[in-house]
Order: structure tokens, then sequence, then C-alpha cells
């Protein structure tokens, strides 16, 4: 399936694009519709994140490349057809790389997955170790269970903690509507509490 | 009658969990204090977890730099491309010719302006 396949259109799925009205991004777009080469500003602007995302996904660094690389590729060959009536650029972009790990998710369908466990980490400079080494530990603990629960709902988790995206611009990236995007993301943290040993109660949703 | 309709709207106007915890994780990103009720306090805990264990995971910057290349020859008209493969692969032949063009052009100026101060009467 091609990566731009299926994005919000102009008239079409509105209501789940993700549009706010107020897009940060939309002057670049613009700059970048008239030339292409202000593309740059917004690469820059979303290369971590996008690789992040990609990286959470699929646990490997050679193909979070791969599919950053396709996903700023696709962006730019099709960043005529975007409209900010739709989604927001950073919707639609994750919407891209989204498609783009689904593909990378069935090319490799038989192969080994390999649990997400080796992010990097951000010390800051003089941090006490002892509370360095605990923090470490709690975040290997969250990335491995992050690693087992579904994967509509580690999306929904990446895509708001890592790169804070709104529930209106998640349900854009996974193709629901707002409601259900927060509901997933309800789930997702139930999940992850469970997991984590912070249940709160039985199961309520 | 009335009392059912109002307790209906009451409800229907309530929150839900989802958006209850959506609104706190809001305030946990923006680092404000949040406050849910207590059937949420394990999603809440871990929302706070996540905030402070979650970050954005860097590419190298060899990925990087290779990436920008490969977008910025993605900008460039072809013809463009073309040109500038030739001028870079060229160099010294394309920077020789440019000198050499500009030490004739001054030399025939030269020619013109000498015969013209010595032309005969």
């Amino acid at each position: 399936m091609s990566e731009l396949q299926a994005l919000p259109e102009r008239d079409g799925a509105r209501e789940r694009a993700g549009g706010t009205g107020t897009d940060p991004d939309l002057a670049d777009v613009r700059a970048a519709q008239r030339d292409r080469r202000a593309f740059d500003r917004l690469y820059r602007r979303y290369l971590d994140r996008v690789y992040s995302y990609a990286f959470y996904q699929l646990g490997d660094h050679h193909e979070a490349e791969d599919v950053t690389e396709r996903t700023f590729l696709a962006a730019l060959g099709g960043i005529d057809r975007f409209t900010d009536e739709g989604a927001t650029f950073r919707a639609w972009l994750f919407r891209i790389a989204h498609n783009t790990i689904a593909n990378a998710h069935r090319s490799r369908r038989r192969r080994r997955t390999e649990p997400i466990s080796d992010a990097q980490h951000h010390h800051a400079p003089g941090a006490d170790p002892a509370g360095v080494v605990a923090r470490a530990d709690e975040g290997r603990a969250i990335r491995e269970a992050l690693s087992r629960i579904p994967a509509d709902r580690r999306q929904a988790i990446v895509l708001r903690f890592v790169d804070g995206l709104s529930a209106r611009e998640i349900g854009a990236v996974l193709d629901r509507s707002e409601g259900a995007a927060r509901v997933l993301l309800h789930r997702a943290l139930r999940d992850l509490a469970r997991e984590l040993g912070e249940g709160s109660g039985p199961d309520r949703l | 009658m009335l009392a059912a309709l109002e307790m209906i709207i009451r409800h229907a106007s309530r929150p839900t969990d989802a958006e209850r915890i959506d609104r706190a994780v809001s305030s946990v990103l923006d680092g404000e204090p949040a406050a849910v009720p207590p059937t949420l306090a394990g999603e809440l805990a871990t929302a706070r977890a996540l905030r402070d264990s979650l970050h954005p995971v860097p590419p190298g910057s060899a990925f990087e730099a290779s990436l920008a290349r490969r977008l910025d020859a993605a900008t460039t008209p072809a013809a463009d491309r073309r040109l500038m493969g030739f001028v870079r692969h060229h160099q010294r032949l394309v920077l020789t010719g440019a000198v050499g063009s500009v030490v004739v052009s001054t030399a025939g100026m030269a020619v013109v302006a000498w015969r013209h101060v010595h032309r005969s009467p």
C-alpha cells in the first residue's frame, strides 16, 4: 500500500482528521508548497519524533531509519496535496509514518521482533547515580510493558507521550474519532498500570 | 418526569473516565498538577511514569545528514541537478575555463584599446 494512500482529503474524514484550526506548522507548509527547499525546516522539526515513533513500534534502528526515510520522502512528494482543512500537518505526517510502519510490519511478519529495550536515555550531567539507575530500571520496565500491550494502544501511548499529539490528532493518525482515541489511550494506560503493578481496580472499560 | 430528565442531562454532561484521564494527561505533560478520582489513580501514576521515562530517540547524525542530502536532491529540479553534478565533477576544468575566458576577454579589450590609441591619422 502506498504510504500516501488513505490520507484525509479535503472533503473526506474531516471529523477524524485532527484539524484544530490552529496548525503551528501551516506557515512552513505553505512555504514548502511554494518552494520545496523550505521543507527542510519541517524535516528538522519532526525528524526525531518520526524516527522515535518508528523505533518504538519496530524496536530496530535500521528499520526505523528506513521508515523515517520513506515517510519524509513521501511527505515531500505529497506536500502539495496537504490541505489545512483536513488535518494538522503533524497528524498528516504521522499518518504517513503509520502507514509506512504498517507496510514494514507486513514485510517482516515472519521475522522475530526484538522487544523495545535499547532506547537511548538522556541524563542531566551531574545527576545522582543511584537516581539515574532507578530511573533507568523504571524506564526499562515501562518499555518492556509497552512491548506487551496491543499495537494500537502502544501507538496511542507513543504518539501522546513521545510525539506530543493530542487525542484528536491521534484519532487522525489511527483513523478513529477523537472520542475513540481517548478511550484507546485510557485502555492503554490501564493495561500499562496493570503490567507495572499500579492497577487501580477491576476492568472498567 | 422532570427530575428524571435532569438526571439524564446531568449524567450525559458528566465527563467520561477517558475524558478525565485525557485532561489529566495533558496537565501531566504540561508539568501542571493533575487530579483524578481514586479509581483512576493507577492510570495517572502510569502517565507520570511514562512522562519521565519515554523520550524521543534521536537517529544517528550520519543518517540525519544522509536523509537531508536525499531530500535536498529531491527538491532540486533535474536539470539543475545535472548541471550541479557536472560542476562538482569538473570543478577544476570549469574554473580554468572561467579564468581563461576572463583573461582572453581582458587581453582582447587591451588590444582594442591599444589599437584605438595608436590608430594612424
